[in-house]
């Protein structure tokens, strides 16, 4: 048997938990981000699957703009939380209050 | 005359002092020149206006809006014609009292702009033709006499006196705005004639006694703080902190007795309440007592002249309150004589002390200074009430209407005319008979011919003052209200407490060295100050604590803040849904999203 | 469009803050703009006729959005052609007496600048939205002004209060605004409201809203419009703003800018919901009483001089409520009169507190003392100005007392002899005030001026020139005012009577 719709839905239902639970759960703000990716790539994987059972590129087209963007946003990510570090040495996201009020 | 020429009366004093202010201030001589023209005009005018009977000139509106007009208009009627002489008169001949008494002080260029003010306000008062024009000087007069009073600021106790002067004065003000108010609410009309046309047509004649009375008694508020009538009388003597020319000017012979003045304008009106004449009368009746005690234990020459200006002024006041208003402007005429006289020959004397005003440092001033002491002594008989001198007819015309109206207001004033007498000659005996007690007295000399010769011209209008004809120039006007006939009894018993007052001062005082009499109550004023600081001053004291504790902490603090920290404490409750940081908001949010997906499911 | 005075008089200041952007030196823009500001005023007040409601109007058609159509509208009538010259005297002499070393001076002079044309605006706009507009735009320079250039510690706090305070009223204003077109849409059912004032009277006059709604409306304005002019109990933002503010913001928003509540009270209030003032006149008696007695006697409680003055120009604004309560002819000519006596007035004051803090670092009663005879020109000034504030004739507050007394006294010419109306009780509480006044102000002056010297030491060196020209200029039209009313009251009151028609008493 080869695999459903419904197994790869579950894949990246499952990889989208995992992320979402390491943004909720974890304080470290880099572990934080590499989860937000996490969940981005669970739906890259979702609009991947859509595409290919549908028969439509309308998803693998979504998913090259995403990857683009994403690439841009790890990029800006990174060097913020870079800054960040140097300005507070910390990456602890619960020590990064400042704007709490 | 023509009758445009009267303004000048006005213009050419305030222009004076506006002169003296804006540009003149750093040239003294100049001022003062100014000052005393301006002051001479005035009275050369006045005489020329009177003598040609000069119509009152077009009245001009001062302000107005839709209906209603306050208008600058002059009425002249012999009243005013006789006030305006007296006014102008003693205030030329002050004026040039001044330039002596004044010379050495650095402040003369204000000195003299304060004059200048005060003869404006005071014509302004005299010529006034309607209520709220006489307001208008009312407050003027009462603002340059603060002026001067306070004229030695740098002495607390002289600006202590000025706001004192200025602020019991408004307490009478303030009556008097609302009797101005009431009657133009009732009347429909502020100019002294429209008012007692409509009067006399019977406007009045149908109304209840109250508001008719209110309405006297608030016109007679003003007079009661003007001319220091008791309950308001403390501020006078304290006004003897200014130089003695402006006690003589502004606080014997004419302010003060603007309050008298207004009360004969507006006589008309006052007579249709019987009730208001009565406390009129009474209250004069109790002023001119009670000042008459204090003079008799004052030690500061001064202030003797100052409680006698105060008794006299009640004399006035009780006679207007006797439906006499002639006698009442008669006695105001002579007293502005032999006052300003008084109080200008204590100004040679303190002058010539060097600013000692104790009577009992004084003595043996009557070789020394023989005119003052001769001119003083001209002044204090005419007051005293010494037959043949102006101060007799006046005080009798009044005693006369007291006997006329069989009141027994009539023992009082004969009372009052006894301690007038004694505290008179008191004064005379102490300050300028026996030996001088202090080395500036034995050394005084006689002041300046600019300074004497003012005292010979009023000392001898005090002498003949009695006998100019003014009282026949009043009773013209006001003859309804005094009847003819003299009886002999008034004027036995005048002469009599007269002799008795002086006797009894002559002998009680000849070469002391102390007062022989305590009398502590009287020399302590029977204590009027200590009771209003004990009660309106600490009342007004303790009510401002609360206000301002109120408006602080009620308003300010429990309402305003307690506003702003209900609106804080509101935040502060919704913060802490908010505070729980990124991962928490990551949770709700996809908490929420999940409940959003379950909830389409569900559906 | 052509040139007409009042664009000289709103363009000044506001070319004059434009100016201020390059490196030009900003004192002598800031007179140059109020200079002309002056002249202009002169002009409007020159060439103006005797009668005919607005003058000079000119405008466009700014927006119509939801039913409303603002127009920016410029126009003057005898009735606000006083505020408008009072606005710029008044300006001309705070710019005059901003101390040369002043701190960012061009900034403050573009806040002073600011403050002026906003004030002028708001007192010849034509539209009832550019009327709130314009006051906003003079408030935020007022708050700036404060919370950079006051002065003590509680500088930042005052500053906060008061803006707080300030558009709280604001928004009270707003939400009035808006109901009350709102109101008038329902009643005339229209279906674009302009709010043009002109129009909107007219509007009003033709379809009267309901009861209900004037008298919520009119509540609105009255609170509104009350706290930015510190009707009592919503003052309490004044005394303490005065007290921090650097001396010219405290003249120009004491002097002029506060008059824009009473301006716009009568202007909008009282011409476009008669009805509403009617049903509120026994509450705002109440209320002005509390100004008058409550903040009357609390000046006399003050220790400090700003704040006595700050709480002597609210007890007067008591008087100005008084006038308005009565709402007669007279009594709002009186309003007029005093808004300019009163506004040079405390300007001056504010002006000598300001030089007397310049020269002793104190302004507590207690310590000061003597001054009159160390520098005899404040003690003039201060003398003079503080005598016109308590009311003396010859001096312009004197001529609006007495009018908004005799206007709320009551109908003359009336025998009816029954119980004294509400009204002239109030006005027998406001001559009491007059005694209040005297005792709060002289002692202020004996306390600061007369006496010996006090226990700090006093700079006795010469006054600047353009501080002394600042004060003279006010005193100047204080007298003029004061000596001969006739002019200004003639033209408020034909202006009051043509503006509200049949609605004034």
């Amino acid at each position: 048997m080869s695999p459903g719709l419904l197994h790869y839905l579950a894949v990246s239902g499952l990889i989208f938990l995992i992320g979402l639970a390491g943004v909720v759960v974890r304080r470290n703000i880099i572990v934080v981000y590499m989860c937000l990716e996490l969940m981005l790539a669970a739906g890259v994987l979702a609009m991947v699957v859509f595409s290919r059972f549908l028969g439509q590129t309308d998803g693998q087209v979504f998913v090259f703009f995403i990857i683009t963007v994403a690439a841009a946003e790890v990029a800006v990510g990174l060097a913020l939380i870079v800054a960040l570090f140097r300005a507070r040495r910390t990456t602890r996201l619960d020590e990064l209050n400042t704007l709490r009020f | 005359m023509p009758g445009a020429l009267w303004w000048l009366l006005l213009l050419l004093p305030i222009g004076s002092a506006l002169l003296i202010t804006a540009v003149l201030r750093p040239y003294r001589v100049a001022s003062a020149a100014v000052s005393v023209f301006s002051a001479g005009a005035c009275f050369m005018l006045a005489v020329w206006g009177v003598a040609s009977g000069a119509a009152a000139p077009e009245p001009v509106a001062w302000l107005r809006a839709s209906d209603w007009v306050v208008m600058v208009a002059m009425m002249l009627d012999p009243l005013a014609e006789v006030m305006l002489l007296v006014v102008t008169g003693v205030g030329f001949v002050i004026h040039v009292f001044s330039l002596g008494y004044m010379s050495d002080d650095p402040g003369r260029s204000r000195f003299f702009g304060g004059l200048s003010l005060f003869m404006f306000s005071m014509t302004g008062i005299v010529v006034s033709g309607n209520l709220v024009m006489t307001f208008i000087f009312w407050e003027l007069v009462g603002v340059s006499s603060y002026l001067l009073i306070g004229f030695w600021f740098e002495r607390p106790s002289a600006a202590a006196a000025a706001n004192k002067a200025f602020i019991v004065n408004r307490i009478g003000d303030f009556g008097f705005l609302l009797g101005i108010l009431a009657v133009w609410g009732t009347l429909g009309d502020l100019g002294f004639g429209p008012l007692r046309a409509k009067i006399e047509a019977g406007a009045l004649d149908t109304a209840p006694w109250l508001p008719v009375f209110l309405m006297a008694l608030g016109l007679f508020c003003g007079a009661v703080g003007k001319s220091a009538q008791v309950p308001l009388h403390v501020w006078l003597p304290d006004a003897m902190e200014g130089p003695t020319p402006v006690s003589a000017l502004i606080h014997a012979a004419t302010m003060v007795a603007a309050g008298v003045y207004f009360l004969c304008r507006v006589f008309f009106l006052i007579e249709m309440s019987v009730p208001a004449l009565d406390v009129i009368a009474w209250t004069g009746g109790a002023t001119a007592l009670v000042a008459a005690l204090i003079a008799v234990r004052q030690d500061d020459i001064k202030r003797v002249l100052a409680y006698s200006t105060v008794s006299q002024l009640g004399y006035m006041v009780m006679a207007v309150g006797l439906a006499a208003p002639a006698a009442a402007m008669f006695h105001l005429c002579t007293h502005a004589f032999f006052k300003a006289l008084l109080f200008l020959a204590a100004g040679s004397v303190i002058h010539a002390l060097h600013h000692q005003q104790d009577i009992w440092k004084m003595g043996g001033l009557r070789t020394a200074m023989p005119v003052t002491f001769w001119t003083f002594a001209a002044g204090a008989l005419a007051l005293a009430g010494c037959p043949g001198l102006s101060g007799f007819f006046s005080k009798e015309a009044i005693l006369e209407a007291a006997h006329e109206t069989a009141s027994p207001l009539l023992w009082l004033g004969l009372l009052t005319a006894f301690l007038t007498a004694f505290y008179m000659s008191r004064l005379a005996m102490v300050a300028f008979f026996g030996e001088g007690r202090e080395r500036r007295a034995r050394e005084a000399k006689e002041s300046p011919a600019v300074m004497v010769v003012p005292l010979v011209v009023l000392a001898v209008l005090s002498v003949v003052g009695g006998g100019l004809g003014i009282y026949g120039v009043l009773r013209g006007e006001a003859a309804a209200a005094d009847a003819e006939g003299h009886g002999w009894l008034v004027p036995a018993l005048s002469f009599l407490v007269f002799a008795a007052g002086v006797g009894t001062g002559a002998w009680l005082y000849r070469d002391r060295e102390r007062d022989p009499l305590r009398l502590g109550a009287l020399r302590d004023k029977l204590y009027f100050d200590e009771v209003y600081g004990a009660t309106v001053v600490a009342a007004n004291g303790r009510l401002a604590q609360f206000w301002d504790w109120f408006d602080h902490f009620v308003i300010s603090s429990l309402f305003v803040r307690g506003t702003g920290l209900v609106a804080g404490g509101v935040g502060n409750a919704c913060r802490f849904l908010q505070g729980v940081g990124a991962s928490g908001y990551a949770f709700l949010f996809a908490a929420g999203a999940a409940l959003l997906l379950l909830w389409a499911a569900v559906r | 469009m052509s040139v007409s005075p009042l664009l000289v008089i709103i363009g000044a200041p506001l070319l004059g803050v434009l100016a201020l952007l390059f490196r030009v030196p900003g004192r002598l823009v800031a007179l140059g703009s109020t200079g002309l500001m002056c002249v202009g005023a002169l002009w409007a007040a020159a060439c103006m006729p005797a009668a005919g409601g607005m003058q000079y109007r000119q405008g466009f058609d700014w927006l119509e959005a939801g039913g409303i159509r603002v127009t920016m509208g410029l126009g003057v009538d005898g009735f606000s052609l006083p505020f408008v010259i009072l606005t710029c005297v008044v300006a001309l002499a705070a710019v005059l007496a901003t101390p040369r070393n002043m701190p960012r001076a061009a900034e403050f002079y573009a806040c002073l600048l600011l403050i002026a044309a906003g004030a002028a605006g708001s007192f010849l706009a034509t539209d009832l939205v550019f009327l709130y507009i314009f006051h906003e735009l003079a408030l935020v320079p007022t708050f700036l002004g404060i919370g950079i250039w006051g002065d003590g510690p509680r500088r930042v706090f005052v500053t906060f209060q008061t803006v707080v305070y300030l558009m709280a009223g604001s928004m009270v204003l707003l939400a009035g605004i808006l109901g009350l077109l709102w109101a008038l849409r329902a009643a005339s059912g229209v279906a674009v409201v302009s709010t043009d004032l002109v129009a909107l009277r007219d509007l009003a006059a033709a379809h009267a809203p309901g009861m209900a709604a004037q008298r919520w409306v009119f509540g609105f304005l009255l609170i509104g419009f009350g706290t930015l002019v510190g009707l009592f109990p919503f003052h309490t933002w004044a005394p303490r703003a005065y007290a921090v503010a650097p001396a010219p913001i405290a003249m120009l928003h004491a002097g002029v800018l506060k008059k824009f509540g009473i301006y716009g009270l009568i202007r909008v209030g009282l011409a476009v919901l008669p009805s509403g003032a009617d049903a509120w006149r026994e509450w705002l008696l109440v209320l002005l009483l509390g100004n008058i007695l409550v903040i009357g006697w609390a000046a006399v409680q003050q220790k400090q001089l700003n704040d006595m003055l700050g709480y002597s120009s609210v007890m007067h604004m008591g008087y100005l409520f008084l006038g308005v309560a009565a709402g007669t002819n007279l009594g709002l000519t009186g309003v007029a009169l005093l808004s300019v006596g009163h506004g040079l007035s405390i300007a001056g004051l504010f002006a000598v507190s300001g030089m007397v803090l310049e020269r002793s670092g104190t302004l507590a009663m207690g310590q000061l003392g003597g001054i009159a005879s160390r520098l005899p020109t404040l003690g003039f000034a201060f003398s003079v100005l503080g005598l016109a504030s308590i009311g003396l004739p010859g001096l312009a507050n004197f001529a609006g007392e007495i009018s908004i007394l005799f206007g709320s006294w009551g109908a003359h010419g009336d025998l009816s002899w029954g119980p004294m109306p509400a009204l002239s009780w109030g006005v027998v509480a406001a001559a009491f005030g007059l005694i209040l006044s005297a005792v709060y102000m002289l002692r202020a002056t004996k306390a600061v001026f007369f006496g010996p010297g006090g226990s700090v030491e006093v700079e006795a060196g010469p006054i600047p020139m353009a501080w002394r020209a600042s004060v003279f200029i006010l005193i100047g039209c204080l007298l003029v005012v004061g000596m001969a009313p006739a002019g200004l009251s003639m033209a408020a009151s034909s202006g009051l009577a043509e503006w509200l028609g049949g609605v004034a008493r």
